[in-house]
């Protein structure tokens, strides 16, 4: 009897536990509401998406853009990118070239210390720059440069073989922050487990089994510190977790809002939605070493048949712009004038009659699963080649599948994406027409006037002279087709609405030491 | 007594050694399946950046160069002698201490779900079993059909929308309110996974018994129906419904990859899907080796439990 009456007591207090453990939930719900915590500055919640936070180096062979956009929050570079794709001084508080183009000299602010109390001086700069050149990294320092070297304790002037106009566009990247002369006589390992930098922010706590990391305002910060006292940065790699967790007030900033949820969005007065121009651009990228594609005219062909607008307008629900030349109209000297291959079936059937596959042909075209704008531009591309005889089988791949055979160029078509480093038109010269860095971003594209036209880029000096070079590289690829750029992609940023002052850069980052809650 | 026992430590040593095998079998295959996905941690790590020539770099760096036996020999003797196997391609964390820290979400959403599971199918069961092919019968089909329809991740994101967007009781997602905060609505979804399976097992074992012959000799002696139940029939029905919940956690555990995804836990689930999707091959095995090890553990227990439970299982080993 004993033993029956126990196990009886035992089911009711399992059952009970789990009520009670319900409830007890349920009374704690406070702890959901917002973390603006009143009287101090407060926590900013940063939702990111894909991977957390695995180094700190900027010079670490991987670009992973977390990284990347958080060390820039901690080291800053001497020369600074604006919203505006401008380029402003940083660290550096003015900056002369010289007449032959060949020599940089860069005065360097006063005041300025690291969040270790020590000055900068013109030793820390010329370490880092010769450190990059040495590492090269994910993001290389690809300047001519012969020497760096320190004429007095505030000044830096950089030798270049020869003139190289993208200069302050490479010094302003992520890559190119400035880190405290040998690393305060720490190991990488050390220092970047436990960094010193300039920038508005200090390393507070770093979880590396989850990537989840906390920033604190650093307090020396030579600009003022930030008004916010912690920036915790989280990895919510769902869409749906990311717009419910923003508007339960669990995260404050998601940097990645999905075109499909925008409205949804923007119908909540809780939160705002700021759409950027960036530097990213969706593309349709043809294989044209090997295979059908090979033939210009069949390219000619699918661009003429593509309804850049259509596309843009039904698959990024308005919010990217259709696209024109590969320059993205952020980037400078893009030309929106050039001549491209607009919609038109006339011409997209007179271009096929022309290939050799003028009866049409059947091609694969591969595009990633993560993203669900890519994969209805994949069926839309898919429709509109139907239309001329050009029959498409899709292969939608896993996002490591697809970057392995995009980059092996185990591909006839592909609906992918692209971004630019910097805001000067060389690097996207460089990685999608020059066959040097990524094979024409694994088209095999080679012309030998693109080529001998993008190293005049490069050495140009005057804004004029490369306006015009960058206009005739552009028609040469609005000709050649070895991509068709399909829209612009804005960056889509969401914040609770008590969130001010959030700078959104057109690289993707964003800058926080104006931020402010309420 | 004494007799009992010997047939017990064999029938205990049988089922070490099929253990045993089904682990070794479990190592070899998390080997080499995961290198049958195409493409690899460098081109993962790389994605848009996967130049031939960083590839080469960063492959020869992570040592993913080397000659399949070669790798197998090495992750083999890592395996015996730290446990381990390897540190992360992604972050260079060994995997044992990235499994730990994932370790906490997952045993929360498994315990509670497990709770909940037993909570809800226990009721369900017996309120069916003793109205059978009444009214009450077909409203607990009907439900655990339609549970049974409804993926989690429609249930997760159901319920999100209703307690936490609506009426703002539990997170949307995460562990940063803790637990067991957390972990409530997790654990509901995965449990309304398993509810179903549970109930009409259940149900099924208790209608067995309210026919069985000891029942109607109680009725028959006038025994309050109630006390039938609560003394007589659940107590002979709970020994099946034991190995019932032990078979289902063992598909808790798999359930958990999809419901830590929809509930963004950083849990032993989401580290398995970060892994496979960054080709992490050290932390995918480590997750697979040790989840396989864990569902043969609590297979193992509770066998053995309900062989210690039920005097008949021994006697018919």
């Amino acid at each position: 009897m004993h033993i029956h009456a126990r196990r009886r007591r035992t089911a009711a207090a399992v059952l009970a536990l789990a009520v009670l453990t319900t409830g007890a939930a349920a009374c704690d719900s406070s702890a959901t509401k917002s973390s603006g915590a009143e009287g101090s500055g407060g926590t900013l919640v940063f939702a990111r998406t894909s991977r957390g936070v695995t180094d700190l180096n900027p010079t670490a062979d991987e670009l992973a853009t977390n990284n990347a956009y958080t060390l820039d929050k901690i080291f800053e570079p001497l020369v600074e990118l604006q919203k505006n794709g401008d380029i402003k001084p940083l660290l550096a508080k003015s900056y002369k070239v010289a007449d032959d183009g060949r020599s940089w000299t860069f005065t360097l602010r006063d005041g300025v210390t690291f969040s270790d109390g020590s000055a900068l001086d013109s030793a820390d700069v010329v370490y880092t720059l010769e450190r990059h050149l040495e590492h090269g990294g994910a993001l290389p320092l690809s300047a001519p440069i012969t020497a760096v070297t320190a004429s007095d304790a505030r000044t830096v002037v950089v030798r270049l073989s020869r003139p190289y106009a993208p200069l302050l566009a490479d010094l302003a990247t992520f890559a190119n922050v400035i880190l405290p002369k040998d690393l305060d006589g720490r190991t990488e390992k050390e220092f970047f487990n436990n960094p010193v930098g300039t920038g508005p922010f200090t390393l507070s706590s770093w979880d590396r089994t989850t990537g989840e990391i906390t920033l604190a305002a650093n307090k020396t910060y030579w600009q003022g510190e930030p008004a916010v006292d912690k920036v915790e940065f989280t990895v919510v790699d769902d869409d749906n977790q990311l717009l419910q967790q923003l508007q339960a007030g669990q995260v404050d900033v998601i940097d990645s809002v999905p075109a499909a949820n925008v409205a949804q969005l923007r119908a909540n007065p809780d939160v705002k939605v700021t759409v950027s121009d960036s530097w990213q651009q969706g593309l349709l990228a043809f294989n044209t070493a090997d295979g059908a594609f090979k033939d210009v005219h069949l390219r000619r062909a699918v661009a003429a048949a593509l309804d850049r607008k259509a596309i843009a307008k039904a698959t990024t629900y308005d919010t990217a712009a259709p696209a024109t030349t590969f320059l993205p109209s952020s980037i400078r000297f893009s030309a929106q004038d050039t001549k491209i291959l607009g919609y038109d079936p006339a011409t997209a059937r007179a271009e096929l009659a022309k290939s050799q596959h003028s009866g049409g042909l059947s091609t694969t075209l591969i595009v990633e699963n993560s993203a669900t704008s890519q994969t209805q531009q994949a069926q839309v591309v898919q429709a509109a080649l139907a239309k001329i005889g050009v029959k498409v089988k899709i292969e939608t791949l896993d996002s490591t599948t697809f970057w392995t055979r995009f980059g092996k160029r185990d591909y006839d078509l592909a609906v992918t994406w692209a971004i630019s480093d910097t805001g000067d038109p060389s690097n996207l010269v460089n990685w999608q027409l020059l066959p040097d860095a990524a094979d024409s971003y694994h088209t095999g594209y080679h012309n030998s006037e693109v080529t001998k036209l993008a190293a005049q880029g490069v050495a140009a000096t005057d804004d004029t002279k490369r306006a015009e070079i960058y206009a005739q590289i552009q028609q040469i690829a609005a000709d050649d087709v070895p991509t068709v750029p399909l829209t612009y992609i804005p960056t889509i940023t969401a914040t609770r609405s008590d969130v001010h002052g959030l700078v959104v850069l057109p690289n993707g980052t964003t800058r926080l030491r104006d931020v402010t809650r309420k | 007594m004494k007799a009992s026992v010997t047939p017990l430590a064999r029938r205990a040593a049988h089922a070490l050694l099929r253990a045993g095998g089904v682990a070794a079998g479990v190592v070899v295959i998390a080997f080499l399946l995961v290198r049958l996905i195409p493409g690899d941690a460098a081109t993962a790590l790389l994605g848009s950046r996967a130049t031939p020539t960083a590839v080469a770099q960063l492959r020869e760096r992570l040592g993913l160069n080397e000659s399949l036996p070669a790798q197998f020999w090495h992750f083999l003797t890592r395996l015996v002698t730290h446990g381990d196997t390897g540190a992360s391609l992604v972050n260079g964390v060994p995997t044992r201490e990235l499994i730990l820290a994932r370790l906490e979400p997952t045993l929360w959403l498994v315990a509670f779900a497990t709770v909940f599971a037993v909570a809800l199918s226990v009721p369900l069961a017996l309120w069916a079993a003793t109205h059978r092919d009444g009214l009450a019968d077909h409203v607990v089909r009907i439900l655990t059909t339609a549970g049974i329809a409804m993926p989690a991740f429609w249930t997760g994101l159901l319920l999100i929308l209703l307690f936490s967007v609506r009426l703002g009781w539990f997170p949307v997602g995460g562990v940063r309110d803790g637990y067991p905060t957390s972990i409530v609505l997790p654990a509901l979804t995965a449990a309304v996974a398993i509810v179903p399976v549970l109930v009409r097992s259940l149900r099924a074992e208790l209608v067995e018994v309210l026919r069985a012959d000891f029942v109607a000799t109680l009725r028959a002696a006038g025994l309050p129906e109630r006390r039938i139940l609560a003394r007589h029939v659940l107590r002979n029905a709970a020994l099946p419904a034991l190995v019932l919940v032990g078979t289902n956690i063992s598909y808790l555990l798999g359930g958990a990859l999809i419901v830590e995804k929809v509930f963004a836990l950083p849990g032993l689930g989401d580290l398995m899907f970060d892994a496979i999707g960054s080709r992490d091959l050290p932390v995918i095995q480590g997750v697979v080796i040790y989840t396989a090890l864990a569902v043969v553990l609590v297979t193992l227990v509770t066998d053995h439990l309900a062989t210690v439970l039920d005097p008949r299982l021994r006697r018919a080993a």
